[in-house]
């Protein structure tokens, strides 16, 4: 549950960023409104979730879905430009989340470090140096 | 100025994580009071920086700074791993969040 939450507060993320862009430094009012709702509603389902999530693995991938997600969202339809550069960086930043969160998953069932789920194995690929998981 | 008060308002982050894992999902009132405040802190210095910066520069360095000084916090704080596994794919996330600045 604490995962949908943090899943949840990462959409709303998205929103707000976008939003406090277009609020001009909180001078349009209605914009201002809805920007600082969705603050609240994303930081309401960040807490729930930093309830059972470690901060430094929930914040990662708070802010990594909201980095992500608000360059797709300004590329698609802001008029942001897209580039290779930022295709490869979301791509990263896609990486880092799943492989944070497949490594997070593993830590709760109390670290079966050499056991290796079928979860397991994706994250591995990503990593590759074996060493880490035996040392 | 516009990048001064980005930093500023990256530290406001930090500030605000450490007190929001203590208020224990807004349970405990000194702790959500602190992280209310370090976060209007960093959202008023945020958007002022965003007057002058584009959206996707501003927010990637603020959440660089943010991330990376939370994963910090997590660790010195809160006995967080700093298995070398976490730290990759963090590390992963960091420079996507940063990298996106730099090609924005």
């Amino acid at each position: 549950m604490a995962w949908i939450y943090l899943l949840i507060g990462s959409l709303f993320e998205i929103g707000w960023a976008i939003g406090l862009k277009m609020s001009d430094g909180f001078s349009k009012p209605l914009i201002t409104s809805i920007t600082v709702v969705l603050i609240l509603l994303s930081f309401y389902c960040f807490t729930k979730a930093l309830k059972e999530i470690d901060i430094g693995t929930g914040y990662a991938i708070f802010t990594g879905i909201g980095a992500a997600g608000t360059a797709i969202v300004g590329m698609t339809f802001l008029g942001d430009s897209a580039n290779l550069g930022k295709v490869f960086f979301i791509a990263l930043l896609i990486t880092g989340i799943i492989g944070l969160k497949l490594s997070a998953s593993k830590g709760i069932l109390q670290e079966e470090e050499n056991k290796g789920t079928s979860s397991e194995q994706e994250s591995e690929e990503v990593m590759t140096p074996q060493e880490v998981e035996i040392g | 100025m516009a990048w001064v008060f980005l930093v500023l308002a990256g530290i406001g982050e930090m500030t605000g994580m450490l007190f929001l894992k203590l208020s224990d999902g807004f349970s405990k009132v000194k702790p959500t009071i602190g992280a209310i405040t370090a976060a209007c802190f960093s959202f008023y210095f945020l958007s002022l920086s965003l007057i002058h910066l584009p959206v996707g520069t501003a927010y990637g360095i603020w959440t660089g700074i943010g991330s990376a000084g939370t994963v910090l916090i997590g660790m010195l704080f809160f006995k967080e791993s700093a298995h070398l596994k976490r730290v990759f794919f963090i590390g992963c996330i960091v420079a996507g969040v940063v990298g996106l600045k730099f090609v924005s």
